[in-house]
């Protein structure tokens, strides 16, 4: 392709137009069609990818296409797109419309890989058409603007002889005549931004009298004074000097990302063992604590740089541990702003059933909550000027999921070993997400790295094997139905009982540590000492009936005769721990330690053995805890919809079209339920649905009072259940709908 | 990972597992510079502190060697907060030395500017030296010169000692090893001390510390000051010296309230040190009646403060300290540190008694419980009193009384704190007082029978708590003690530690009233005694009364 025949604005075009002659552009119609003309499928991947146009679901395809051409929809799908798609649209925006597939290949290189960006953005309905002629929505000119591209404005209308100077000789000739600086002027323009700023500038400059490259070219029209004291390349100019290609020769490939060293695949992963190990150990140490003297919330919600100082010491570790411990306990639930009587940092009573468990279901329940947290704990302390706080509001950062995802990716598609560097990864990701902040990427990306290594997702600065499991984890998370079940979990359950680890991650993690001991030695000082990780069932159980002295690697408890009246306050009885000590214990049991229980039970007088199981998530007298809080939940971009609502979705959508779709007519009103039975029922068959049953399968008639206090009958596939609203399919009018709890008369299984 | 013996915690306690293979080989190799905090059966547990740390570098250890052990015996990761600890602590030591100068005398000398400028900001420093001579060097004068290291070590940059010491006037000493020789880790004990100059040397009692002390007397061939705790045991000290050296009589003289002899050696009592006439201590003058080229410091723990105040003055003459522990109930063992001078030995107690250097011992707690009417005294006492309420409680005479008939074949030390007490249970025994006011002549006698075994039981205040040589006791029971004093406990213990000539065990006996404050304080001090190897069993009274106790015989 030589830039004397690529198909570029002509002398006397104001815009690139292409020639209104073309024969092979055919006009693909509306979007409106397009979308009428697809299948459930493809129908099913754009939803997936663009949540937004199912939040409500609109009543038919012309009110979703309506909303796929909003400004502030299209810019959602455009923030998400790489560089050489963004690209792409944005030159699509300067073409006329309809264009071909033939008419981009005119304007850019790379031809291989348009047919790839043009899919994308079909499947998004940002164009629209097949590769003869292809629409786009007109709203992406306003969303790619001011520049797209990095082109200009189009000036022809006003300044008629641009045409004159808009071709490849005549600007090379005014560029060479120029004074020193010159092409560097123009070479700085053509790509983008198109306008400089400058503090003096002598608008009025003559060819003659203009002092250098910018006034230069201003007086020669290859630039236009747009402002008191700014000049802009216009897109006419910009077109032909970009020819053969309207977007810079980088852009349509990523890099592969440069690597620093290779590490031995083994050494990581027990690295990122060693480093998982310690940072679950460190979180439970730091709560511990924070549990018996909470620090206090500061006005804006954080934590006191005082506080994380001393958080620092408890760990024995610097400042920036401490602030990503705190962050994660909080993300995942176990931290939360305390009760209302006092304004103080607590454990939540999560943490509690969460120490119960082994280390590895602990660590995988921690690192779930770093991949998914808003919170970006290595902003903590510096950026210039101002301090940021620990917990505070300024840790949130909405990108930082969808960074953390990235950067996974990244360093997942390397080969095993090596590790990264820093900068390419920040290219990368950059790359990936052109529309975002620069710096606030660059800031992100690092600190992803930095909080990677401690938690241990790497180690040695390379992927673990944790870290592949915690990047594939994310295709395998809990479905949005488990997620609305586990939602609904919570508020029954504050304690957490519920929230399960990826089971993924715990058997990534658990290879990588140290094998979990089962038993202790007990010495005459009284002490029991576990030699090593300790097995869940044995840690838990020994703290209530001793003090823990020193934790790390090895587990130091003592027994002293506080801390066993207070587990015979709780229900222990002698029996029962020396039963429990016999058991687990390599040695003989010490026996002043045997005289001290029995003796204790002579003080106390009898206990009422208790025949359940001891609650062992029930804190320490001396311990406290926030009121139960459900765990926060990031959710930046709301939550991406559930099969089963996409399904009804696209159903309703269809039936929307269907003029002559019949709503079904419920055969007799159900008979008036007690609202505790409705409940019970929705919930019955919403969760049919999230046991696997297709919601077309589950049917329930319910009798509604609408806000004019009008009833009727209504047949309903549901969908979700919660907050007092049933979400489901209506198959009476043949939308999706929300029905509040309180207004369902009656209710009833299957169709009537 | 590997298999190693040890772990290293987060808190910079280190885990030893004894019944570990490596065990022993680790231990050689974490001594130098990790506190050995408890010796239970199974598992040890070593401090890493700061004062470790400039102990070892003071050996000559670098941070390097200190991680490569810890990496290198450690079964998990260790931490690395904890290297990096280690090796920042490490780097503090040396940064300032105190050093002869030619033209200025004892200077102090740094060559990092900030640290020199740092410490002379302190307003502790100020008054401690004198002119400034450059960047790197500043006067001290002679006589701060402990002071000085005292100070420096507060503010965590101790100084390395390099102003050498005076060598006082020679003395001819030698051992004369016959019947006996020298044992090994006495040998090391005291040459490691003679080469690092000054120190501390930590061994159990019975292990025979009064040797080690006239080894480094031998070594050194000085004149020697011995500063020892009571008139008893420096008589002891005194017919030790006679017996394993080539002093003589006429060498070897008495400081004490009743003797002022200035010899060649001389044996003072920290009492006479430490009285004050008209508002000084007069005695004080001692430490320079002689040009001394050694000070011995017995039972270092006890040193009291005055002496201390004074061993600051008197930095360049070689000081030894021998203690059975470091543990100073007044938390003054950086004073130990800087004036005395760094550990140079130490040994666990156990390891002693496996290789039978010192006894093996049975300890009992027996508990008995408050008659009625007293229990009511007690429960209506005031504060103060509740503690010799309990200890001194009638019951514990019928339980005494039943121990010494069930050991009377062996010879029985019966210690208490309270001498209305002991009295009492003198005379319910039949045996004889030993207090503050028995005269010196009495209680030598005394215990020349106890040793002869002409007397089988005698009944001793805490005037006995120290240096006192009765080898062939083989129980000791205690009625009460000073509240929880753990170095009392340890050197109440050391009474019948001694090896006895046919190897029997050694029994120690707590008598301790139930469910008061005597049960806590015991409680407090079993808890050292378990921590230094020796697990004990608590028994009740009934037990004992009835002869039930299963282990007793």
């Amino acid at each position: 392709m030589s830039p004397k025949t690529a198909a570029q604005p002509k002398e006397g075009k104001a815009k690139p137009e292409k020639k209104t002659t073309k024969p092979e552009a055919l006009d693909p119609g509306t979007l409106v069609d397009a979308l009428r003309q697809r299948d459930d499928h493809s129908m099913r991947l754009m939803l997936i990818q663009r949540p937004d146009l199912v939040h409500p679901v609109p009543t038919d395809i012309a009110k979703l296409a309506a909303r796929a051409a909003t400004n502030s929809s299209v810019t959602r799908v455009l923030d998400r797109l790489d560089a050489w798609t963004v690209g792409v649209s944005e030159v699509i925006s300067v073409l006329n419309e309809p264009f071909t597939k033939k008419d981009l290949e005119k304007v850019l290189n790379n031809n291989d890989k348009i047919g790839a960006a043009l899919e994308k953005l079909r499947l998004l309905a940002i164009i629209w058409g097949d590769d003869n002629g292809m629409r786009f929505v007109p709203v992406l000119k306003e969303v790619v603007a001011p520049h797209p591209a990095g082109f200009g404005p189009c000036f022809l209308h006003e300044r008629p002889d641009l045409a004159a100077i808009a071709n490849q000789e005549r600007i090379e000739e005014i560029v060479s005549k120029g004074p020193k600086g010159t092409q560097e002027v123009l070479n700085e323009l053509l790509w983008g931004p198109p306008v400089i700023t400058l503090s003096k500038l002598n608008r009025d400059a003559g060819i003659t009298s203009a002092k250098n490259g910018h006034e230069y070219l201003m007086a020669h029209g290859v630039l236009v004074a747009t402002a008191r004291d700014a000049l802009t390349l216009p897109r006419e100019i910009a077109l032909v000097m970009r020819t053969p290609s309207y977007l810079p020769e980088d852009i349509s490939n990523n890099k592969n990302i440069k690597t620093k060293a290779q590490r031995d695949p083994v050494q990581v992963d027990r690295a990122a063992g060693a480093a998982g190990l310690q940072f679950v150990q460190l979180v439970e140490e730091l709560l511990d604590n924070w549990g018996e003297t909470p620090p206090a919330v500061l006005r804006n919600g954080g934590l006191a740089q005082r506080d994380l100082t001393i958080a620092a010491k408890i760990c024995n570790d610097d400042e920036n541990i401490a602030a990503l411990l705190s962050e994660i306990a909080f993300s995942a639930g176990l931290l939360a702003a305390g009760d209302d009587k006092e304004q103080v940092w607590l454990p939540t009573p999560a943490f509690d059933v969460w120490r119960t468990k082994s280390v590895e279901e602990r660590w995988a329940i921690l690192a779930e909550a770093w991949l998914t947290t808003t919170r970006v704990a290595s902003l903590v302390g510096k950026v210039g000027e101002i301090r940021i706080n620990a917990l505070s509001p300024e840790v949130d950062k909405p990108l930082a999921p969808e960074i953390r995802s990235l950067v996974l990716d990244a360093l997942a598609a390397l080969e095993p070993g090596f590790e990264p560097d820093p900068e390419a990864v920040v290219e990368y990701v950059t790359w990936l997400r052109p529309r975002k902040n620069k710096e606030e990427i660059e800031t992100l990306v690092k600190a992803i790295l930095g909080e990677a290594n401690t938690i241990g997702i790497r180690g040695l600065g390379v992927l673990a094997t944790t870290g592949r499991a915690l990047g594939e984890m994310r295709y395998t998370m809990p479905s949005p139905e488990a997620r609305t079940a586990a939602a609904r979990a919570a508020v029954a359950d504050p304690k957490g009982y519920a929230v399960k680890p990826d089971q993924m991650l715990v058997s990534a993690i658990a290879p990588l540590l140290p094998d979990a001991i089962a038993t202790f030695v007990l010495q005459a000082d009284l002490t029991a000492v576990i030699p090593g990780p300790p097995a869940a069932e044995v840690a838990s159980e020994l703290r209530h009936m001793a003090y823990q002295e020193s934790r790390g690697a090895a587990q130091v408890f003592r027994f002293t005769e506080s801390s066993l009246q207070r587990a015979m306050e709780r229900g222990y009885t002698a029996e029962r721990i020396l039963e429990f000590l016999n058991k687990y214990t390599t040695t003989e049991v010490p026996q002043p330690l045997e005289y001290l229980i029995n003796d204790l039970v002579r003080k106390l007088g009898d206990i009422k053995p208790i025949d359940e199981p001891i609650d062992d998530t029930v804190p320490a007298p001396n311990e406290r805890r926030s009121p139960a809080r459900v765990r926060p939940r990031p959710a930046p971009e709301g939550a991406p919809p559930d099969a089963a609502l996409l399904d009804a979705a696209i159903k309703a959508l269809r039936a929307g079209e269907d003029p002559k779709a019949k709503p079904v007519t419920p055969a007799a009103a159900p008979n008036k339920t007690p609202a505790s039975k409705i409940a019970e029922l929705c919930r019955e068959v919403v969760d049919k649905v999230i046991s696997g049953s297709k919601p077309g399968d589950v049917c329930i008639t319910i009798t509604y009072v609408d806000t004019h206090g009008m009833s009727s009958n209504r047949i309903v596939e549901p969908i979700r259940f919660e907050g007092g609203l049933l979400t489901g399919f209506d198959l009476t009018d043949s939308r999706i709908r929300d029905y509040a709890i309180s207004r369902i008369a009656g209710a009833e299984k299957g169709k009537k | 990972m590997t298999d190693g013996p040890l772990i290293v915690q987060s808190d910079k306690t280190l885990l030893l597992e004894i019944d570990h293979e490596l065990s022993a080989e680790a231990r050689r190799a974490i001594a130098p510079f990790a506190e050995l905090e408890r010796s239970p059966e199974h598992v040890h547990t070593y401090r890493i502190t700061p004062l470790g740390l400039w102990n070892a570098r003071a050996a000559g250890l670098d941070a390097e060697s200190v991680v490569d052990t810890l990496l290198k015996y450690s079964r998990y990761a260790v931490p690395h907060g904890l290297l990096v600890d280690v090796a920042e602590l490490m780097d503090r030591y040396g940064r300032l030395s105190l050093k002869k100068d030619p033209v200025h005398g004892l200077i102090l000398h740094c060559e990092d500017l900030p640290v020199l400028e740092e410490i002379l900001r302190s307003k502790r420093i100020q008054p401690l030296v004198g002119q400034r001579i450059d960047d790197q060097n500043i006067v001290v004068h002679p006589s701060e010169r402990g002071q000085l290291k005292q100070q420096l070590l507060k503010l965590g940059w101790p100084a390395e000692d390099y102003a050498g010491y005076v060598d006082g006037d020679a003395h001819a000493i030698e051992l004369v090893q016959k019947g006996w020789e020298l044992r090994g880790y006495q040998q090391i004990a005291s040459e490691s001390f003679v080469h690092g100059g000054s120190g501390v040397v930590v061994l159990p009692c019975g292990a025979g510390k009064t040797i080690v002390g006239a080894s480094a007397m031998a070594t050194l061939a000085t004149t020697t000051l011995i500063l020892v705790t009571n008139t008893v045991s420096a008589r002891q000290w005194r017919s030790e010296l006679l017996k394993r050296t080539t002093l003589t009589e006429d060498e070897i003289g008495e400081y004490s309230g009743s003797k002022k002899e200035i010899r060649p050696v001389t044996i003072a009592t920290y009492q006479v040190l430490t009285t004050k006439r008209k508002g000084v201590y007069a005695h004080l003058e001692l430490f320079d009646a002689k040009n001394w080229g050694l000070i011995i410091y017995d039972e270092v723990h006890l040193l009291p403060a005055p002496v201390f105040r004074f061993t600051a003055d008197i930095q360049s003459r070689r000081r030894l300290g021998l203690t059975a522990t470091l543990v100073r109930e007044d938390g003054r063992e950086d004073d130990v540190f800087s004036l005395i001078g760094p550990k140079r030995f130490d040994a666990p107690w156990k390891d002693m008694a496996d290789q039978g250097w010192i006894a093996p011992a049975d300890c009992v707690e027996v508990r008995v419980t408050l008659p009625e009417h007293e229990r009511l005294t007690y429960a209506t006492a005031e504060r103060e009193d509740k503690y010799r309420l309990a200890s001194t409680t009638l019951s514990k005479n019928t339980v005494v009384e039943t121990l010494v008939a069930k050991h009377s074949d062996d010879r029985v030390l019966v210690i208490g704190q309270y001498l209305d007490q002991l009295a009492e249970l003198g005379q319910h025994l039949g045996a004889p007082v030993v207090d503050g006011s028995t005269p010196i002549k009495e209680r030598e006698k005394l215990f020349e029978a106890f040793r002869s075994g002409d007397l089988k039981v005698l009944v001793v205040s805490k005037v006995a708590n120290f240096s006192l040589d009765l080898p062939e006791a083989g129980v000791a029971i205690q009625v009460s003690g000073s509240f929880g004093s753990r170095q009392e406990e340890a050197q109440r213990l050391g009474r019948v530690l001694r090896p006895k000539a046919d190897g029997r065990t050694a029994r120690f006996y707590a008598v301790v009233a139930r469910d008061t404050i005597d049960a806590d304080f015991a409680a407090h001090r079993q808890r050292f005694l378990a921590e230094q190897g020796y697990a004990y069993r608590i028994i009740d009274a009934a037990d004992v009364l009835s002869g039930k106790d299963p282990k007793a015989n």
